[in-house]
């Protein structure tokens, strides 16, 4: 039977829990962030979020996913987030469209995004590439998997000539492969792994064997970056807490996942997911530090693989002039993360 | 009077346009009201006319991409014309064959053109057939519901007449049936030739090598809207001079009503 002490206990804990609360709401800054779902990369947001690591930082993520980077580039110049991750091709978009920042590496897909053969033709292109000439090629236009593409062609000393390029969405190339309509296409990880593990299909070269550096990117608005720089930095670290979490408990990683990629529709093998952490490096703080590195007066090992890329666009037509990496690869935020012992301890958290 | 009052349309036409080339020139470049990321600027747009027209964008130059999508939709009009003009001219005459034809019609009229892409890829591949398909599909329909509907609009005292006097069958479709359908078979025509083009664009989704609707989704892809608006006004131009050319041929083919001042 409840007494009067028992209510004014009651009213008296929920009125501290209601407190409690909206003082923590009130001490959450709100973040957008943008990213593609059921790719490797973006784990470690869901990770982050799953286990409330924006909270501990003061951030309070508000997510959008988009089915592709351009759409995902496209949305930044309403202000729809602040900050995510994207291919290196729709980030150098991003950067000379609407003036979006490089501000870290999500990994090195250059494994991930490759040229495929169907089951029946894949052996006799693997043993001769020249047959290749003359074939048609599905792929997704300007995009990694097509940078991936290109430089395989021109590792076997083919040029984008020799061959018809038709392009289309991965779901389309997919479909294309599966149904006899075409040999050969250009796919990005998980989508080489949905062509192999379905219909038999074989990656005959990829950009890592081209000698081609496929990297991710993570991205700031630079308004936003420039107006709320602490942000940046927090969400950096998040994002690095996650891989380094990702890493240090794979198969509790592997397990979320299935469950990450199942919600974006994907459904690929166990196996098929540890290849995707043992293909695809990633960076911790003191890498992504390296890698973003510019020495007196040079380059750095990331304005080298971003100047390669402008370039490619170039060459595709998408801008009259390749973008100078230099000006939108910025690597303050990591340093920011580097400079704050809070900050650093957290980014290198593996529990 | 009356040449005053004729020539009016085309001159205030022309002015719609210099007012819409001045706002544009005055909001994108003089006070920069609208970015260039949001509507591109007069001057961006000349430059990227200039780089698909010399150097080439999506594969292909302007030229060539305007040649393979007026083949495409060429190749999808006369289909359509050819197989859905007929049909509905039948339909029209015969109230049993219309009683035959008309349930599957009806089944496959609400299906959107762009719903067939994936079993044209399977049924024809990548290549052509499988746009023009899409195309067909668009264009079909109005031809056969324009040509069913002339049909059934002919004046019912000619067909009297002609059963009357016992005209024979083929000088009936000829003399009678045709004739007086084909304002609306134009009409039809016309809708038909519009959707050509409006599902052009969807067409060329199918691993496109060249033409206008790979340009614009190229240019999509590359977030030019510069080149969305190049795109854009190509097909624009394409469809209007085509348009033209149908109503010139819808003249030579009704020069009774040309005669009566109709349908200019």
């Amino acid at each position: 039977m409840l007494t009067t002490r028992h209510v004014a206990a009651i009213a008296a804990g929920i009125a501290i829990g209601c407190a409690a609360s909206g003082t923590q709401a009130q001490q959450l800054t709100e973040i957008k962030i943008s990213y593609q779902p059921a790719l490797y990369w973006a784990l470690p947001f869901y990770v982050a979020e799953q286990k409330g690591w924006y909270g501990e930082l003061g951030l309070k993520p508000v997510f959008s996913t988009f089915p592709a980077g351009v759409p995902q580039i496209a949305a930044s110049a309403s202000r729809s987030w602040d900050v995510g991750g994207a291919g290196s091709v729709p980030a150098t978009l991003g950067a000379v469209r609407y003036d979006l920042l490089t501000i870290g590496i999500t990994n090195d897909e250059s494994y991930g995004n490759a040229l495929l053969a169907t089951s029946k033709t894949a052996d006799a292109f693997m043993k001769n590439p020249a047959s290749i000439k003359g074939q048609t090629i599905v792929l997704t236009a300007n995009s990694t998997g097509d940078y991936a593409v290109q430089s395989c062609l021109a590792k076997w000393g083919l040029k984008k000539t020799d061959v018809t390029v038709k392009s289309m969405g991965q779901a389309e190339i997919i479909s294309a492969m599966s149904s006899g309509n075409a040999d050969l296409g250009g796919l990005w990880a998980p989508n080489t792994y949905t062509m192999e593990e379905k219909t038999g299909a074989k990656q005959i070269c990829s950009g890592q064997d081209a000698g081609a550096a496929v990297p991710g990117a993570l991205m700031a608005r630079a308004d936003y970056a420039k107006e709320h720089p602490e942000n940046v930095a927090k969400f950096l670290a998040v994002y690095l807490r996650g891989w380094k979490w990702a890493n240090a408990h794979q198969p509790e990683a592997i397990a979320m996942m299935k469950k990450f990629y199942e919600q974006g529709g994907v459904t690929i093998s166990e196996a098929s997911m540890k290849k995707e952490f043992t293909t695809r490096p990633t960076y911790d703080l003191a890498g992504q530090l390296k890698i973003m590195k510019r020495p007196a007066g040079g380059k750095s090992e990331v304005d080298d693989w971003f100047t390669k890329i402008g370039a490619f666009m170039q060459a595709n037509g998408t801008f009259p002039k390749a973008p100078d990496a230099g000006k939108f690869i910025d690597d303050k935020y990591m340093k920011m993360v580097d400079a704050d012992p809070k900050l650093k301890a957290f980014a290198n958290r593996t529990d | 009077m009356v040449r005053v009052l004729g020539r009016r349309p085309a001159w205030v036409g022309a002015a719609t346009f210099v007012v819409l080339f001045g706002a544009w020139y005055a909001l994108t470049t003089l006070t920069q009201t609208i970015s260039p990321g949001r509507f591109p600027a007069p001057s961006e747009v000349w430059d990227a006319l200039t780089q698909i027209v010399v150097t080439g964008y999506a594969d292909a130059r302007l030229q060539v991409h305007v040649l393979h999508s007026v083949k495409l939709v060429v190749l999808g009009f006369a289909a359509a014309t050819l197989s859905g003009v007929p049909l509905g001219l039948a339909m029209g005459a015969s109230r049993a064959f219309e009683a035959f034809v008309n349930p599957a019609f009806l089944l496959i009229r609400p299906i959107p053109p762009l719903a067939w892409i994936p079993l044209a890829i399977v049924w024809l591949g990548l290549g052509d057939a499988a746009k023009v398909l899409i195309i067909w599909f668009a264009a079909f329909v109005p031809a056969v519901i324009n040509s069913y509907s002339g049909v059934r609009g002919i004046e019912p005292h000619l067909i009297e007449a002609a059963k009357m006097l016992g005209v024979p069958r083929g000088l009936y479709v000829r003399e009678v049936l045709i004739p007086g359908a084909l304002p609306m078979i134009f009409t039809g025509l016309r809708l038909s030739l519009q959707a050509c083009w409006t599902t052009l664009v969807a067409g060329e989704l199918i691993g496109a090598i060249a033409g206008l609707g790979h340009v614009l989704y190229q240019a999509s892809l590359d977030i030019f809207p510069a080149m969305i608006v190049v795109g854009m006004a190509a097909v624009a131009m394409t469809g209007a001079v085509m348009t033209l050319a149908l109503g010139w041929l819808e003249r030579r083919a009704m020069p009774w009503v040309a005669a009566r001042g109709g349908r200019g």
